[in-house]
C-alpha cells in the first residue's frame, strides 16, 4: 500500500468524525498539470540547485545586459538561493534602467532615460473595440484633451483602470495619496516578446481571445537559447512637490491624465508635472521559472517598516504626527481632482529580508561609485518571489509566501493584530498566488499569470 | 525530542513520508510549527517519554508504533493529537472537561492550507486553491 493510500485511510478515519460536510470541490488537475505522484516527486527534486557551494558571493557588477534567466549558485533556500534570485532582480533593474541611448554606466549623469519606458504601454495594446495595436516602436497615444504630444501619459489613478468603482475590485485596493495630498499614478508596460505574443495571437481583443480559445503561454527567457521571455513592469509615480527632493528620484516630465468617470462623477483632467518613480514591479517569465520571477523595488523614502516605525526621516507616504490609520484607503469619493486630500499613512508590514538588505547596500554602493549623485542609489529591492518547485504545476510553491510593494499593494500587505503582523494566504499580498488566478476576459482560460488580457475589448 | 525525531514519528502516524512532511526546501515550515505546538501544549516529561519510547523501537513501523505509543494510555492521546494536527491543522484540547474556548485552536492559516486532509481528499480549503481558474472542468486525477 503506498503512502497516499495509507494516508487516505488515516484521513478518512480522522476526518469522517470531524468534518461534517462532504461537498468540498474535488481537486482536479489542470490541462497542463502532471499527475499528483509525478508532481510530488518533482517537489523533492533539486530543480533549482547546483553543485556549487554556499557562501560564495560573487561581487556585484553593473551591466546593461538584461538577464535571460536566473543563475543559481547556492543550495540553501533562505540564503544563497534567495540571493541568486535577488541578484537576478537587481541585474534586471539595472539593465532596464540603463540609458538606452548611451554606453555610459547607469546614472553617470545623475538620472537618465530608461529601457523599460520605451516599451509598449498596456493602454496602447488593449484598445476600444478590440482595435489592432500599432506596431512595436510606435509612440504611445495621447488623449485628445491633452495638448502636449511627446510626454509620458500616466492615465491610471489606481492599480486597475476602474479604481473608482471599488465594488468590482478583487481586493480592497484604493488610491494612494502622498504627503503632498496628490494621487500616486500607475502604468503597466511590456517588452517586445510579450507584445508580439499578444499581437500575433490576437489576444488584444475579446474576439481574438475567443478564436484563440486556449490557455495563454507566453515565451520563456532562456540562457541556453539566449532569448528573453515575456517581461512586464508596473510602475508607480508620485507628483513631485516643493517638499520633495528630485535628486533622490528617477524623474520624468509627464502628462498626468484622469479619464472622465460617471459614477461617481469625475471630470476629465490633464496636466503636465514632474513625477518621481516610487515603485517598480518587474515580472519575468523564464525557462527555469515558468510561473515568472517577481521582483519589486521601491524608492527608499516611501515608508517605515512596522518593526522600525520610529525610524527618523521624512517619507513619501508616512507622517509620524498623523493620526490617520495605517494602510487604510482614503475616504470616498475617490477623485484625484480634489485638492489637498488627506495623505495615506503607509507602513511596510513585512520587513525586507536581511540578505536582501545586504545586497541592496552592495548595489547602492556600486551605483555611488559610478556617480555619488546617482538617483539610482535611492532605490531598494523589497524582495523577489519565485517558484521553489516550478514543475509542481500550476503554482510551483512560491517563496517567500508573501511579498508586497508599499506603493502597489498598500492595502493588502496584511493586518496588525495584537501588535503583531498577520499574513493570510489568498488575502495578504502574494504575487504568484494572486496572478495564478488571472484569466482572459472572453473565455475564462488561464492567461499565464497576467491580468492584462482581461483588458481586451 | 528533536524536530527530526518528531517528523519520523509523524510520518508513521500520518502515513505520509518524511520528505512530504518536511521537504528539503521547506517554504511552509509546517513541521516546525507543529513541533512548537507540541512543546507548548505537552509537558516536558511526557514529551521525553514519547521520545524515549519511539527511539527505543528498532525499525519503527505502523504496528510497533500502534502497540507501544498509540495504545499507551499516556502517550496515545498525544499521538492521536499529533495525527489530527497534521491532517486538520488543529490542536485539540487534551482535557475533555476543559471549558476554555481557546484550548482547541487552528495552529495558523499557513498550516491550515497545508492540512493533509486536503491533499488526501484531492480537495482544497474553502477560499484557497492553487489550481487555475476552471480546474473543475476536468475530473480529478487520482492515480
Amino acid at each position: 500500500m503506498n503512502y497516499r493510500a495509507t494516508a487516505y485511510l488515516v484521513g478518512l478515519f480522522l476526518v469522517g468524525g470531524i468534518i461534517t460536510t462532504n461537498c468540498k470541490p474535488q481537486k482536479t488537475q489542470s490541462e497542463e498539470s502532471p499527475p499528483p505522484e509525478a508532481s510530488e516527486t518533482d517537489a523533492e527534486a533539486p530543480v533549482l540547485l547546483t553543485e556549487n557551494t554556499d557562501g560564495a558571493k560573487p561581487s556585484v557588477t553593473l551591466s546593461s545586459d538584461l538577464p535571460f534567466d536566473v543563475t543559481i549558485t547556492g543550495t540553501k533556500l533562505e540564503t544563497s538561493i534567495r540571493r541568486d534570485f535577488d541578484r537576478f532582480s537587481w541585474e534586471s533593474f539595472v539593465a532596464l534602467n540603463w540609458d538606452p541611448n548611451s554606453a555610459d554606466p547607469i546614472g553617470t549623469n545623475g538620472d537618465n532615460a530608461t529601457v523599460w519606458e520605451t516599451w509598449k504601454n498596456a493602454m496602447d495594446v488593449f484598445l476600444p473595440d478590440g482595435k489592432k495595436p500599432s506596431p512595436w516602436g510606435t509612440p504611445g497615444m495621447i488623449p485628445k484633451s491633452c495638448k502636449t504630444t511627446d510626454k509620458k501619459v500616466l492615465a491610471q489613478v489606481g492599480k486597475t483602470p476602474d479604481l473608482l468603482n471599488e465594488m468590482e475590485q478583487p481586493f480592497k485596493t484604493g488610491p494612494l495619496i502622498d504627503q503632498n495630498g496628490e494621487y500616486t499614478r500607475f502604468e503597466i508596460l511590456m517588452n517586445q516578446e510579450m507584445f508580439d505574443y499578444i499581437d500575433k495571437n490576437g489576444l488584444y481583443s475579446f474576439e481574438g481571445q475567443q478564436k484563440f480559445n486556449a490557455p495563454a503561454v507566453f515565451p520563456e527567457g532562456s540562457d541556453s537559447a539566449k532569448e528573453w521571455g515575456a517581461i512586464m513592469v508596473k510602475a508607480s509615480w508620485k507628483i513631485l512637490g516643493d517638499n520633495d527632493d528630485p535628486s533622490r528620484f528617477h524623474t520624468v516630465e509627464a502628462i498626468v491624465y484622469t479619464p472622465a468617470q460617471d459614477d461617481p462623477k469625475i471630470a476629465e483632467s490633464c496636466f503636465t508635472a514632474k513625477v518621481g518613480l516610487v515603485g517598480l514591479h518587474i515580472g519575468t517569465k523564464t525557462k527555469i521559472c515558468p510561473q515568472w520571477i517577481w521582483s519589486t523595488f521601491e524608492q527608499v523614502d516611501n515608508a517605515p517598516s512596522f518593526d522600525n516605525i520610529h525610524r527618523e526621516g521624512t517619507f513619501n507616504y508616512y507622517n509620524a504626527s498623523s493620526k490617520y490609520p495605517w494602510n487604510e484607503a482614503p475616504a470616498r469619493p475617490w477623485d484625484p481632482n480634489i485638492e489637498n486630500q488627506t495623505p495615506t499613512q503607509v507602513v511596510r508590514l513585512t520587513s525586507i529580508f536581511d540578505g536582501t538588505e545586504a545586497l541592496n547596500k552592495e548595489y547602492q554602493a556600486k551605483l555611488r561609485e559610478v556617480n555619488p549623485n546617482s538617483v539610482w542609489q535611492y532605490y531598494e529591492l523589497v524582495g523577489t518571489q519565485w517558484p521553489v518547485n516550478p514543475r509542481q504545476l500550476p503554482l510551483g510553491n512560491p517563496f517567500p509566501e508573501f511579498l508586497a510593494n508599499s506603493t502597489l499593494e498598500t492595502y493588502v500587505q496584511g493586518i496588525v493584530k495584537d501588535d503583531k503582523v498577520e499574513l493570510v494566504p489568498n488575502v495578504s499580498s502574494s504575487c504568484m498566488h494572486c496572478h495564478n488566478g488571472a484569466t482572459m476576459i472572453s473565455n475564462g482560460r488561464a492567461s499565464d499569470f497576467t491580468f492584462l488580457l482581461e483588458r481586451a475589448q | 525530542m528533536t524536530l527530526d525525531t518528531f517528523v519520523q514519528l509523524s510520518a508513521i502516524l500520518t502515513g505520509y513520508p518524511e520528505k512530504k512532511l518536511k521537504p528539503k526546501n521547506d517554504t511552509q515550515k509546517v513541521s516546525e510549527a507543529y513541533f512548537a505546538v507540541l512543546n507548548k501544549e505537552v509537558d516536558a516529561q511526557t514529551i521525553a517519554q514519547l521520545n524515549s519510547t519511539f527511539t527505543s523501537i528498532q525499525n519503527p513501523d505502523e504496528a510497533s508504533v500502534k502497540t507501544q505509543i498509540v495504545d499507551d494510555p499516556t502517550l496515545g492521546p498525544i499521538a492521536k493529537n499529533i495525527t489530527k494536527m497534521w491532517y486538520l491543522a488543529i490542536w485539540y484540547s487534551l482535557d475533555p472537561t476543559s471549558t476554555d474556548p481557546n484550548a482547541t485552536y487552528v495552529v495558523s492559516s499557513i498550516t491550515y492550507k497545508n492540512g493533509l486532509a486536503w491533499s488526501t481528499m484531492y480537495a482544497h480549503p474553502m477560499g484557497y486553491s492553487e489550481e487555475n481558474f476552471g480546474y473543475w472542468e476536468t475530473p480529478p486525477n487520482t492515480k
